[in-house]
């Protein structure tokens, strides 16, 4: 993995696309897709799989639209899925940090951002176990929830409402690049 | 490395990370410190948040309720807000720094 663009940006859409073949001007056979329309199956995995995570916090923040079950359950999911993203994105956060000092302010922006979000998001997730009252309960659980953890949840769910446009957006042009392949309706546009 | 290999490795990183966070977060709610968030006073009999209350009040029954999504255009819109600042902060930087690169 070391010495390969990081997963999720856009020179691993850019590798992915490649260079055009010299015969790259002459239609591509029935059920292939043009070069520049193959997306990895790993950045097609990033993309669903992030744009999914971004609509479920969505939906768990409206609690008036969810109601408490769906929110809680929804939470579960999410701390679930906050695992997976992160064991995903695992190879960029080592290779970041050990970069910081020689790396753009841009980049340290992108990882002091994502180091905000991973606290926030983790005790957000966390305190919201600890006060979970539907969820927890259908599992057989009790758990003692303090207005220590209430106070935290509602804290930490604010400050992860900001932090998460603020991590998307920072990506914009990947997805941009990204999207435009996804929605780009070929058939066999994955490579494996 | 192969990558059933690498990705336990990293889950297990992963994981060590999240219990670092959790094992913080359960010694400032013991700690006396754990007032400077919850308020003074004894931590377990005070008050929620509104937001809080407003959920235990609406309702514990399951399903959505697609009647009352102005909580989800709020949340969406607040969301949508944030990141086109971002987009067009960023967008101002690059583009002053293309302006730079060619005056210089």
């Amino acid at each position: 993995m070391r010495g390969q663009p990081p997963c999720g940006s856009l020179e691993t859409v850019k590798a992915s696309a490649g260079p055009p073949a010299p015969d790259s001007t002459r239609p591509a056979p029935a059920g292939t897709a043009p070069a520049r329309h193959r997306i990895p199956a790993r950045t097609w995995l990033d993309f669903w799989f992030d744009g999914a995570l971004l609509a479920a916090f969505t939906l768990a923040y409206s609690l008036g639209f969810t109601g408490l079950a769906v929110h809680e359950w929804l939470g579960l999911g999410i701390g679930l899925a906050l695992l997976l993203h992160l064991t995903l994105h695992w190879d960029w956060v080592v290779r970041t940090t050990r970069r910081l000092l020689s790396r753009s302010g841009r980049d340290r922006g992108i990882w002091l951002v994502n180091l905000a979000l991973l606290l926030a998001m983790t005790l957000c997730v966390l305190s919201g176990v600890l006060i979970s009252r539907v969820a927890l309960y259908q599992l057989g659980i009790s758990v003692p929830g303090t207005s220590f953890w209430v106070s935290l949840h509602d804290t930490t769910a604010k400050l992860t409402l900001a932090l998460v446009p603020v991590h998307v957006a920072m990506r914009w042009r990947w997805i941009l690049s990204v999207g435009r392949r996804v929605l780009h309706r070929d058939p066999g546009r994955r490579s494996q | 490395m192969s990558g059933p290999v690498r990705f336990t490795r990293h889950l297990i990183a992963v994981l060590l990370v999240v219990a670092a966070v959790t094992a913080l977060a359960v010694a400032w709610a013991h700690s006396s410190e754990a007032s400077w968030l919850a308020g003074p006073g004894p931590v377990s009999h005070r008050r929620p948040p509104p937001q809080i209350q407003l959920a235990r009040r609406a309702d514990n029954g399951p399903g959505l309720r697609l009647s009352d999504s102005g909580d989800l255009i709020r949340t969406a819109l607040i969301e949508s807000a944030i990141a086109a600042a971002v987009i067009a902060l960023s967008a101002l930087r690059r583009q002053r720094r293309r302006m730079t690169r060619r005056t210089s």
